[in-house]
């Protein structure tokens, strides 16, 4: 058994549903990412695991023990909330120590641990500041030492880094995740950044409507989207709309131009979404035996390193994207282009909707 | 942080309403210096040796200390609970909080009699110190609960709780070492309010027939007048005294909650 496990979870407020029949076991040591949109039920699972929540339905174990009914305070379950929640009277040591009073450490223990935890988190210098007088992440970081210091069983994120700017987002992010390995403590981050999931984590859980989309590593979850949501909330991917006409023969159709997909289309039914990443899509290639489809250039989009072609095909949208190499030409608007793709990179999406190809984001 | 330029309007009206405030201390201060004998501080120097006084101020300080104690402990648990679980009940509270005010004193001190009559609160003379510590506690309630509930309206109080509770602090812990020290601007703005209800309080006290300030300063005026309006200049010097005392000592206190004001 897992070490964290949640089984059958149902969550409802008043007839509300937030999240329903959530099944998930998380390993020792593990870093797993909820990913889902605004709304999802991310903060509620992670509540009903600090227990600050209860579910209606279902059980919530770690290390074997139900702790579904155990208040938060007797958990030991480490959290770092999205808004600022360092005690505003205490200074940083103080903050740091408060979890370790309360379990009754001796002096000694607690200044020692406290300054291990400042040390940890590279803020040695500021032990004695108030939260005002801290930057946004230096604050964050406080509270994950805050959290930390207790040595708890779960440490659990819910967005830590939304109010921070993009920069300092992106280096403490990398410095929770080397903390956390580090202590080899079990973790729940919250994000509804799909770039922030993808970067950090052991395991993603997509999450839609109190619904867990799909589990899986973030290779898995960029190159194997079980579904059109996940294929489509994983933001640069083309998710467009075909037409069955060969099922044994893998032949689809996209907007009338016949292509030929790895996946196996049985008891799909007539028309299926599929997804094509951008970046296996090739601009003009030599002939090679793969799929091949004609389309118009629409609009280029530089992005940097990867400058993105978004191409029309009749009435839907692909997204092309080329690296930026010095001697790249991008083709002029209106041209007209060969887009060249492999059979495996045409993944067969379970269940369809009719969402148009995403625009770039 | 730069200061916007105030307007000239706003300093007439605050200059009225200076004037308007301090021109019956200054009459006041005018009327107890002056004797027939010129202008002298005899009523200043008298008051003080005059029996009785230093045991009425005594009286109603601690009555306002006790006092004082006796509502932060009643109303910071019950803002702090009302805020954080039955955010609803939040106008209801309000309601509550003006009965005392629309209710006169001395109907509240009546009820308060009739009451509890013939039970030990009004036979023994412990029993009346009870019954006024709870009228002025009524009193001073309608002041302190809004002081504390707008403190408590400024803090992101869930997450400080639910932050303090992952650490493993129980409901005591939460109040005595997050919730009160982090209210203690409000407290103080509400004990600021209590302290000065109860040295100028006369209905209640004067009702049950307890030796606080204000029915000795009545009692003071038939006999010596001069002296009674000396001792109204002092009580007001007294109170403003204390309430900086006070103000001192929480600010010295609240280090971390004034930075975050001076922020
Ligand atoms: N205390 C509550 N009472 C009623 N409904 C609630 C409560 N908490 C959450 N909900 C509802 O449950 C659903 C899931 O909310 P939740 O906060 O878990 O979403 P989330 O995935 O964390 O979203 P976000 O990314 O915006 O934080 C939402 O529809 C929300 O309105
Ligand atoms: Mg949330």
């Amino acid at each position: 058994m897992s070490f964290l496990t949640l089984s059958h979870i149902h969550k409802a407020f008043g007839t509300a549903v937030a999240v329903q029949s959530f099944d998930l076991g998380i390993e020792k040591g593990e870093f797993v990412a909820f990913l889902g949109p605004s709304g999802c039920g991310k903060t509620t699972v992670l509540r009903m695991i600090a227990g600050f929540e209860q579910p209606t339905t279902g059980t919530i174990t770690i290390d074997n023990a139900d702790i579904t009914r155990v208040p938060a305070n007797k958990r030991k379950i480490g959290m770092v909330f999205q808004q600022y929640a360092l005690f505003p009277n205490m200074t940083v040591i103080e903050n740091i120590s408060f979890g370790l009073k309360i379990a009754g450490a001796s002096r000694q223990e607690m200044h020692s641990r406290a300054t291990e935890m400042l040390q940890i988190i590279g803020m040695l210098e500021f032990a004695g500041r108030y939260p005002s007088q801290l930057s946004g992440g230096q604050q964050q970081r406080v509270a994950l030492a805050r959290a930390l210091a207790i040595r708890p069983q779960v440490l659990l994120l819910d967005e830590p880094l939304s109010a921070l700017d993009a920069k300092i987002r992106t280096s403490l992010r990398q410095e929770i995740r080397s903390i956390q390995r580090q202590l080899g403590i079990t973790t729940v981050f919250v994000t509804h950044d799909q770039e922030e999931a993808l970067s950090i984590a052991d395991r993603i859980v997509v999450m839609n409507k109190g619904n867990i989309e799909q589990v899986g590593s973030p290779r898995d979850i960029y190159n194997q989207p079980g579904t059109q949501f996940v294929a489509s909330f994983i933001g640069t991917l083309n998710v467009i709309n075909a037409a069955v006409s060969d099922e044994t023969a893998g032949h689809i159709a996209l907007d009338g131009q016949t292509v030929r997909t790895a996946d196996a289309l049985g008891g799909l039914g007539q028309r299926v979404a599929i997804a094509l990443r951008p970046e296996s899509i090739a601009l003009n290639p030599e002939p090679n035996g793969g799929n091949s489809v004609t389309a118009t250039v629409d609009e280029i989009y530089f992005l940097g390193s990867v400058v993105r072609i978004r191409t029309r095909l009749r009435e839907q949208y692909l997204n092309v994207d080329t690296f930026n190499s010095p001697g790249f030409v991008p083709p002029a608007r209106g041209e007209a282009v060969q887009l060249g793709f492999a059979e495996s990179a045409v993944k067969v999406l379970h269940d369809h909707d009719t969402t148009r190809g995403s625009a770039p984001s | 942080m730069s200061r916007p330029k105030t307007a000239p309007l706003a300093w007439l009206l605050f200059g009225i309403a200076f004037v308007y405030l301090l021109l019956p201390l200054v009459a006041m201060l005018w009327a107890s210096l002056t004797t027939p004998r010129g202008v002298t501080a005899d009523a200043y120097v008298a008051v003080f040796s005059t029996p009785g006084f230093a045991e009425a101020l005594l009286f109603s300080v601690r009555s306002g200390l006790i006092t004082i104690v006796i509502t932060t402990l009643l109303v910071v648990p019950t803002a702090y609970w009302v805020n954080l679980r039955m955010p609803r009940l939040r106008a209801v509270m309000e309601f509550f909080t003006l009965v005392p005010l629309v209710i006169p004193p001395i109907l509240l001190t009546f009820g308060l009699i009739r009451f509890f009559n013939g039970t030990p609160l009004t036979n023994t003379g412990d029993g009346l110190y009870v019954l006024l510590i709870g009228g002025y506690v009524v009193i001073s309630f309608p002041f302190f609960y809004r002081a504390i509930d707008a403190g408590l309206q400024a803090i992101n109080l869930r997450v400080l709780t639910e932050a303090a509770q992952s650490l493993g602090a129980g409901w005591t812990t939460i109040l005595f070492r997050v919730i009160f020290p982090n209210m203690l601007v409000a407290i103080l703005n509400g004990s600021f309010i209590t302290f000065a209800i109860v040295l100028g309080e006369f209905t209640i006290s004067s009702l049950l027939s307890q030796p606080a300030f204000s029915p000795y300063m009545l009692d003071l005026s038939y006999r010596e007048a001069d002296q009674a309006t000396a001792l109204s200049i002092i009580s007001f010097g007294f109170t403003w005294l204390i309430i900086v005392v006070i103000s001192i000592v929480g600010s010295r206190r609240a280090g971390g909650a004034r930075q975050i004001i001076s922020r």
